[in-house]
């Protein structure tokens, strides 16, 4: 299933909370096996989302060695995104509350 | 302060895109890296581990360019590529490009230039601290149609006590002065000036003090502040100067101060301020105007609610001293609208004009543009096709435009740059202020705004219509191929450009017009070859003293070779300035309704040495002296409106008859000279024999038979062998102090007349390039008709219809809107009706045959076409 339009920031932020620092790969892979494989991200729409992210100052980046030849770009979360994403989850909830009792059989 | 560190942000990816770019590549790559390090973990071979990480990934090209876009700084790298485009096109056609420019940048550069002096000389606020809060305060009489620039000292004494809601006034008067003592005696500008003027204005001295209010007294005023040019010029700028002593007219004065340039309410900076000194006497003195008088509003004041007070106060004082006569109004005025009084009108016709020749230009380059866009046809078709928007495609010939129109506001920057010092040298004294114009920032965001706008203006119809391109019929034309539609907006720019073309010759030749009818007034006397200058004496000469030297200085001068006669007065014709004094007629009850007569006092000789003809009567002679009874000669404007259908020799009247004066009779009467101005009206005159009323400082009027500046040295001789203390000063020949007095007039009509022939010469262009236009896109057409047997003169007669249509067309709506734009001109339109013939008949003719020579040369282009050649062609 394809991510709902509007919540990658929210999963993004989610699982950085969740699981601390991490890049972009390990990032869409664990909101694939959080997700027990229904959420799919086409993996380079991740990307987008994190420059956005990364300029709106929810996140911050480093660049951490990884290897001789290889370097990860490491995401973290800042206070502003804490609180970025306890408002997207109060928003999401409100929303996903109000469709169920739309859709609730009566 | 979340938006401000999102900017700093944004900014920071602005700055380091590059750094930005690598990281988004490197992190991307690593990704797939990682993705394909897992597949093959999982058991995939190693190419198509790397096949299925990027499926996985989806499109790296489109995903990159929309992490640029979150980044905000699309556009701007859109805007470069536009840009860059633009300069490829534009070098590829050299000849095309040089031509808009040049044509652009005669108008930016013009509309700069003209905006650089307005910018400095109505824009910018006056030098002195919270300039909008000065006045000026005048005495008007609209019933008499008068309007002073002067009051008089008891007024503004009461005006200053009375008033709540002007913090002061201040009072001064300009007079020429002359410094005495270290060196060649100099004729200064200088000022006389209430202690309250240096606080009104809020003058500080750039060294020492002003003066203060006990040295603005009769006898302590022996004070003196020094303009800055002549404390740098003559003092060197030393800075002990203060508390020595000058020598003005022969007066000691003390220096206390430096007055900084930059203060002026003249053209003029004054060299030497001293105290106003006004004596208790002045506090009656209620018509004689001779200050001038500038008030600072206190804080939060309106300069209507001034006006209403100034009047109520005004109409007090001036039922309490009925002097005056009924009629009488505090004139309260904005400072800065009142020193650019006469300059402001001609400014704004000039920026009018200026805008208007703008316009063609954008005509014209919009017309080049229009058909260049015809050659580009296949190009725009081709973009189109491969997926450009209209939108996409209008923005870029936009782009194009305004880099057009930004090279041209460049070069117009640089033609401003050099002209504009040259427009201020050419504008009449009287006009300068002494500020100097510069092209600064204000400048510069104005050439910006213009350039922008203009690309707009003539770039937006081309590009839109270029945006609606129907693909299928462009792609194909075999090349470039005419549509109709195209010839008739061409048409219609030019009708526009010849309508604005002929607004600005009708206003040209109607300033033209009346410039030759200024010069063909009956001036009253005969300037040719007449050299005049002045004479200031010191208060070293006394009443016969004075007198006396006048008299030996006319003789010697008289006697020197090539002179034919010598005159002096006290004042000049056309040079301004003079007293106006109360008077009352013989036998006429006064009723002290104020009549008022311009006195000058002159030599015997002064009528003759001017040629102004006698026409009744006698002129002055020797034996109108202290001992005769006092006499004088008045003006026929002065005969006919007191003794009219009189013989007024013989009559007699008295100046000043509030007072206890004695009777003065009339002796003659000499031809109307013009005092203020050519356009100026007459004004009742008399004149006074120097004999009778000494005055110190004179003129001379001398007639010459060969060069008048060619006596110059003589008389500089013989003056200095009288005194070497008295100089000879302001030399000027009197068609030179004509010349002076239509200066402003002058300088408006020769403006606007370079502008209407530029104006002529680009909407002809714009006529020509249409016209050539359709004779290259119609040569098939064209062919075909002579194929079939039209003649050349068929076809030059076809095309000749078409361009004097179009002609005609801009003629008559150009000479409606003349008629409705030239109303603005009303004020300076002298001696001509407003919808004068002849101006109107040699427009017409001027803009017929430039159209028929913008006509005939493509036409007789098209006539000698060979079908054969025209049909093969295709």
């Amino acid at each position: 299933m394809d991510i709902p339009p509007g919540t990658l920031d929210m999963l993004i932020l989610k699982t950085l909370r969740r699981f601390g620092p991490m890049h972009g790969y390990g990032i869409a892979k664990t909101i694939q096996q959080t997700s027990e494989d229904i959420l799919k991200v086409e993996e380079g729409s991740l990307y987008p989302a994190l420059q956005r992210i990364l300029l709106k100052g929810w996140v911050t980046a480093e660049w951490v060695q990884a290897g001789p030849k290889r370097r990860n770009r490491i995401y973290q979360l800042t206070p502003e995104g804490r609180m970025q994403l306890s408002t997207e989850i109060a928003d999401y909830r409100r929303v996903s509350a109000a469709i169920e009792r739309v859709i609730e059989p009566a | 302060m979340a938006w401000f560190s999102q900017i700093r942000r944004s900014l920071a990816v602005l700055v380091h895109r590059d750094r930005f770019a690598r990281d988004l590549e490197e992190e991307m790559r690593s990704h797939l890296e990682l993705q394909a390090q897992d597949n093959r973990k999982n058991g995939m071979a190693a190419r198509e581990a790397e096949h299925a990480a990027r499926r996985q990934f989806g499109n790296a090209a489109l995903l990159r360019e929309l992490s640029r876009d979150t980044w905000g700084w699309g556009w701007l790298e859109r805007l470069a590529q536009d840009i860059a485009f633009s300069l490829r096109v534009l070098r590829k056609r050299p000849g095309f490009t040089a031509i808009a420019v040049i044509i652009l940048a005669l108008g930016s550069g013009a509309n700069t230039a003209i905006f650089t002096v307005v910018n400095a000389m109505l824009l910018r606020p006056l030098p002195f601290p919270q300039p909008d809060r000065l006045v000026y305060l005048g005495e008007a009489n609209r019933q008499k149609g008068l309007l002073l620039d002067w009051v008089a000292p008891g007024n503004y004494l009461e005006w200053r006590e009375r008033t709540n809601l002007l913090a002061d006034i201040g009072v001064f008067d300009p007079v020429r002065a002359t410094l005495t003592g270290a060196g060649e005696p100099v004729r200064l500008n200088g000022v006389q000036a209430s202690a309250t003027l240096l606080t009104t204005l809020g003058i500080n001295p750039i060294l020492g003090r002003t003066f203060t209010s006990e040295e603005d007294r009769p006898g302590k005023n022996s004070v003196v502040m020094l303009g800055e040019n002549l404390w740098r010029g003559r003092f060197g700028a030393r800075t002990d100067i203060l508390g020595k002593t000058i020598q003005i007219a022969s007066r000691p004065f003390t220096i206390v101060g430096v007055v900084p340039d930059y203060v002026r309410l003249d053209a003029d900076a004054w060299d030497l301020w001293t105290p106003l000194g006004l004596g208790p006497e002045a506090r009656d003195t209620h018509t004689g105007f001779s200050v001038h008088a500038i008030g600072r509003m206190k804080s939060g004041v309106t300069i209507s609610q001034v006006r209403r007070e100034m009047r109520s106060i005004g109409a007090i004082i001036y039922s309490e001293y009925k002097g005056l006569g009924p009629g009488w109004e505090v004139e309260t005025d904005a400072l800065s609208d009142r020193l650019m009084r006469r300059t402001r009108p001609q400014l704004l016709l000039l920026t009018g004009a200026v805008g208007l020749l703008l316009l063609i230009a954008c005509g014209n380059v919009a017309n080049l543009l229009w058909m260049r866009s015809a050659q580009r046809n296949r190009e725009i078709a081709i973009r189109a096709a491969l997926g450009a928007g209209r939108w996409r495609i209008v923005r870029q010939l936009l782009t194009e435009s305004i880099v057009l129109s930004s090279m041209a506001g460049a070069a117009g920057l640089l033609i401003a740059y050099g002209s504009v010092h040259l427009l201020y040298e050419w504008m009449p004294e009287s006009m300068q202020t002494g500020i100097y114009p510069k092209v600064d920032p204000t400048v510069l965001v104005f050439t910006l705004a213009v350039s922008m706008a203009t690309g707009f203006l003539f770039g937006l119809l081309p590009a839109l219509n270029a945006g609606r391109i129907r693909l299928v019929e462009s792609l194909k034309e075999a090349r470039g191929g005419g549509s109709l539609s195209r010839g008739g907006l061409a048409g219609a720019f030019v009708v526009v450009q010849a309508v604005l073309a002929v607004v600005l010759l009708t206003g040209a030749g109607l300033l033209i017009r009346s410039f030759r009818e200024v010069l063909a007034v009956d001036m009253g006397f005969q300037p040719e070859r007449l050299l005049t200058f002045q004479v200031p004496l010191s208060s070293k000469y006394q009443d016969a003293a004075r007198v006396a030297f006048y008299e030996g200085l006319i003789e010697r001068v008289r006697n020197l070779p090539g002179v034919r006669h010598v005159g002096g007065s006290e004042l000049l014709p056309l040079d301004g300035g003079g007293a106006n004094v109360e008077f009352a007629v013989e036998g006429h009850p006064f009723n002290g309704l104020g009549e008022f007569v311009g006195t000058r006092i002159v030599t015997p000789g002064y009528f003759q040495a001017m040629g102004i003809p006698l026409l009744r009567g006698r002129v002055f002679e020797a034996h109108d002296d202290q001992n005769a009874a006092e006499v004088a000669v008045i003006n026929h404007t002065m005969a006919i409106t007191y003794w009219p259908g009189d013989d007024p020799v013989g009559k007699r009247f008295k100046l000043n008859p509030r007072y206890d004066s004695p009777w003065i009779t009339v002796v003659g009467v000499v031809h109307n000279t013009k005092h203020f101005a050519l356009d100026g009206k007459n004004w009742p005159e008399a004149f006074f024999p120097q004999r009778q009323r000494g005055w110190p400082t004179m003129r001379l009027v001398v007639r010459t038979s060969g060069d008048p500046l060619g006596l110059i040295p003589a008389i500089r001789t013989v003056i200095s062998s009288m005194d070497p203390n008295v100089p000879m000063a302001d030399v000027r020949t009197m068609d030179r102090i004509v010349g002076d007095s239509v200066a402003p007039r002058r300088l408006s009509m020769i403006v606007l007349a370079c502008f209407a022939g530029l104006a002529l010469l680009l909407a002809s262009i714009g006529l020509y390039g249409v016209l050539a236009f359709s004779v290259v896109q119609r040569r098939h057409e064209l062919g075909v008709r002579m194929a079939l047997g039209a003649k050349g003169r068929d076809v030059l007669a076809m095309l000749l219809r078409r361009g004097m249509w179009l002609t005609l067309a801009g003629l008559v709506s150009g000479m409606a809107a003349s008629i409705a734009v030239t109303r603005l001109l009303s004020d300076m339109i002298f001696g001509i009706r407003l919808l004068d013939p002849v101006t109107y008949a040699f427009v017409s003719v001027m803009v017929l045959t430039t159209a028929a020579v913008a006509i005939l040369i493509p036409a007789r282009r098209a006539a000698r076409i060979d079908p054969m050649e025209a049909l093969r062609y295709e």
